[in-house]
């Protein structure tokens, strides 16, 4: 017999597996470097700071249950406490996620406000040479990696033109400079796929029963070919988002932005463990749901998978 | 009787304009009101090339070169884009050949139809809903009011078919073009979407687009016979098929599918 | 393929091919050109701008000239993305093949991880691995090749999946062609055309994740010439030496659209 579980467990089931897969690589990460109570003491632990760590984390005990003990921690949203303040990790990592939420999702609302009448205009338009030239310039633009976009604008205009500020996250000027690096850095990749989705519409049949129907070239781009062309991007929008966590550890760096790439970096180098631990676990679970949320909404957006069944008969 | 459709020495191009090849060459004919043209040609004789002109949707790179077309009669080639643009859906309907993709995946069967409706109408939405309802009952679609908001993929080939049918009768057009709309549905259903043109033909100007010399035989009045983009005989339907004068009519006649051609009007409804 | 789209790939892949050239002999004769060692400290000649005698793209804030740091750069950045490519090309097919074919709990678990790996943060994982697994060349290559498997497992996977299906691979296995022939000969020419252009894209990514880890200061050892590190300890000479960011900017950039005019140009030629 074969009995379908509902989307909903198996969902979730996937959620745990997930973290469980990721916290088990943690688990044995950490005991690769020797002896884990170092690293997670610190650099700077006296041998009675070990000791204590070493019992504290039970790392005496066999490694079956250590590993039980570990997974209970994690269940009981434990990650241990920060070596820097003494803070339980999990709330330092969650106090710095909005940060990154922020400039995440301004950066998305940029992107798709450039890409969209780019990616139509590119793909409308034929010949040209402007049109030539732009696509020319997106394509340079796409070698650019994110933080090398960051560093030119800093120079350009934070050192040279000294218009916008180079640090921090305070104040709405200082949001600029970070949202467009990760927007320039996104954009060329989106604002190609929708020219290619707009490109492929234009020789549809259904553009040309619009065209039958007299729609202009106005109408047929937006009302008939846009759409589709949209429809065909929400994945990689989706995509784009739920990756920008990784994205954003450089950007957040180079900016001094409190979010938790910015943390990431800084735990990393201080090697507090547990920080990164919970980091690893937050975008993990990040990343899912973004991806969720993008499946629904194509779900939401798509007829074809919306409805299953014929409306009508089947009756010709 | 004036000609609602005139066509005088039509030359289609297409490439680069140093070098160009000619789709159709030295096309001529005219169809009056509720006359049925079949023009009837192998793929690549340029048939479908002829009703595109016609209807301003020749694609990026094909042109109309020399000749001729004149619409009630209005010269099409004089108007400027936007006028000729006006035509479409209003004064000129089109079937398409393959219904799935000629219809928006995204959109519902209903906002199409009401589209055109609201352009050339002007009507409001509501009023243009109530229209399409019509329409679509009129073309013997179950249960119109539901369908309105059905998606493409929700219906058969056939009933696509039947709402391609209804879009291009919307506006009470004067000219009626259908390019292969039985092409790419089964032989039942291709004779009842047949009826539906025939009832839809009735005091319009129709021009039909086929490779079947069969389906020609059935619908229209007038046939003329393509090959190579140049016009190869033309008359009426009765004279053409008893004496064909031409060989490639012949050898059409010989490859015709229907050899049951049921007279126009023995169709079911 | 329209015959556009064909000289548009041809223009790609041999510029792309050019500038690979250009590159790689540029990395093989490295220390010849550069005519400095890139860790000797000239502190009389600090901050000399490019085209002064002698330092061609000039000296940084230590007095080590430029050209030699980048070209040693270079080698580092082509060598490392080159291995992570290649090592997560390997295990990435070996997997995929086996996931294609296998009904057995290991295809199972392989297939499996790769459907969760597209949820993964790899970056975030690299940089922890890194950070506790330690740092140099070794150490990061491994790291980006084991953390990115998954990329080359999920297409092998799927286009093997289909080849398998395919008549002519039946014929030969009812022929009872060897297995090792039936690869040889069938499958693995098959999955060439997707496999190059991820491999040229697969480049341009580890190439990007590698400058990364070292403009934050994780993988390669302290000093070492890395462009990733000549970008980090630029910023804080901007005002005074903005070369020293142009310079590996540039290299970065001329690096990375390379293998992507490759990535494309194979694409536009195989679609």
């Amino acid at each position: 017999m074969n009995r379908r579980l509902p989307p909903f467990v198996v969902w979730l089931r996937d959620l745990v597996v997930l973290l469980l897969g990721t916290t088990t690589v943690l688990f044995f990460l950490l005991r690769l470097t020797g002896d884990p109570a170092i690293v997670l003491a610190g650099p700077d632990a006296t041998e009675a700071q070990i000791e204590a760590i070493r019992a504290d984390y039970g790392l005496d005990r066999s490694l079956p249950r250590q590993y039980l003990a570990y997974l209970a921690s994690i269940a009981r949203l434990d990650f241990g406490t920060s070596l820097a303040d003494r803070g339980p990790a999990l709330e330092k990592v969650l106090t710095a996620l909005p940060a990154s939420l922020l400039l995440g999702g301004l950066a998305m609302l940029l992107v798709i406000a450039i890409a969209i009448p780019l990616g139509a205009w590119l793909g409308a338009r034929r010949r040209g040479a402007a049109r030539a030239v732009t696509r020319w310039f997106l394509f340079v633009l796409h070698g650019f990696p994110g933080f090398v976009i960051a560093l030119l604008l800093v120079h350009v205009f934070a050192i040279e033109l000294v218009w916008l500020p180079a640090l921090g996250a305070s104040g709405v000027a200082s949001w600029i400079l970070p949202t467009v690096s990760v927007a320039a850095f996104l954009a060329p990749k989106l604002i190609r796929l929708i020219e290619a989705n707009v490109a492929a519409a234009a020789g549809s049949g259904y553009v040309r029963t619009a065209r039958a129907i007299g729609a202009s070239d106005r109408e047929v781009l937006w009302r008939h070919a846009m759409p589709n062309a949209l429809l065909g991007a929400t994945a990689l929008i989706g995509a784009q988002f739920a990756f920008l966590v990784t994205g954003l550890v450089i950007i957040e760096t180079i900016f001094a932005w409190p979010g938790i790439g910015w943390l990431l970096v800084q735990s990393t180098v201080s090697l507090d463990f547990p920080v990164v631990q919970a980091i690893t676990a937050v975008v993990v679970v990040n990343v899912y749901l973004i991806n969720t949320a993008t499946d629904l909404l194509q779900h939401r957006l798509d007829p074809r998978l919306r409805h299953r069944q014929a409306l009508a008969g089947d009756q010709p | 009787m004036q000609p609602l459709l005139r066509v005088e020495g039509l030359r289609i191009e297409a490439g680069a304009a140093g070098h160009p090849v000619p789709l159709v060459e030295e096309l001529s004919f005219s169809i009056a009101p509720g006359e049925v043209l079949g023009i009837v040609g192998e793929s690549g004789s340029g048939k479908s090339m002829s009703a595109y002109a016609i209807a301003g949707l020749l694609p990026d790179g094909v042109r109309v070169a020399a000749g001729r077309l004149e619409l009630e009669g209005q010269s099409l080639e004089d108007l400027t884009a936007t006028a000729r643009r006006k035509l479409a859906g209003d004064r000129i309907g089109m079937v398409f050949q393959d219904p799935l993709s000629s219809f928006n995946p995204v959109r519902t069967i209903g906002s199409i139809l009401q589209e055109s409706a609201v352009r050339h109408r002007r009507l409001s939405a509501r009023e243009a809903r109530e229209r399409v309802v019509a329409a679509l009952a009129d073309v013997r679609l179950p249960r119109p009011e539901t369908l309105f908001d059905a998606y493409p993929h929700h219906l058969s080939g056939g009933q696509r078919q039947r709402a391609m049918i209804a879009l291009a009768l919307l506006n009470d057009p004067a000219l009626l073009i259908a390019d292969e709309p039985t092409t790419a549905l089964d032989a039942t259903v291709q004779l009842q979407v047949l009826a539906l043109l025939e009832r839809g033909a009735a005091g319009r100007a129709t021009l039909l687009i086929t490779h079947d010399l069969g389906v020609a035989a059935g619908l229209c009045d007038r046939i003329l016979v393509m090959q190579a983009g140049r016009c190869m005989e033309h008359g009426p339907t009765g004279r053409l098929l008893d004496a064909p004068s031409h060989p490639y009519t012949r050898q059409l006649l010989a490859a015709a599918t229907s050899l049951d051609r049921p007279a126009p009007g023995a169709a079911p409804p | 393929m329209s015959g556009g789209g064909r000289h548009y790939a041809r223009w790609e892949l041999v510029t792309g091919g050019s500038l690979l050239g250009i590159v790689v002999l540029l990395a093989l004769l490295g220390p010849l050109l550069a005519g400095h060692d890139p860790r000797f400290m000239d502190l009389e000649n600090r901050f000399l701008p490019p085209l002064s005698p002698g330092h061609l793209l000039g000296t940084d804030q230590l007095g080590r000239d430029v050209l030699a740091r980048l070209l040693g750069g270079l080698r580092w950045s082509l060598a490392a993305a080159f291995c992570a490519t290649l090592i997560a090309f390997c295990v990435g097919t070996a997997l995929g093949l086996l996931a294609a074919r296998s009904r057995s709990l290991l295809g199972v678990a392989i297939r499996q991880v790769t459907a969760f790996a597209q949820s993964f943060p790899v970056f975030v994982l690299a940089v922890t691995m890194v950070a506790v697994l330690g740092s140099g060349f070794v150490a990061v290559v491994l790291i980006l090749g084991l953390v990115t498997w998954p990329v080359f497992c999920r297409v092998v996977q799927a286009e093997a999946g289909s080849l398998f299906a395919r008549e002519y691979v039946l014929a030969a296995e009812m022929l009872q062609m060897s297995t090792l022939r039936l690869y040889l000969r069938h499958i693995l020419p098959g999955l060439l055309p997707s496999l190059s252009v991820l491999l040229a894209f697969h480049f341009a990514d580890m190439l990007i994740a590698e400058s990364a880890l070292s403009f934050l200061g994780i993988g390669a050892p302290l000093g070492a010439a890395t462009w990733g590190s000549m970008l980090q300890e630029s910023r804080a000479y901007l005002i005074n030496a903005p070369w020293l960011l142009f310079v590996p900017a540039g290299a970065v950039v001329t690096l990375v659209i390379t293998a992507n005019l490759l990535g494309d140009g194979m694409r536009r030629l195989l679609d």
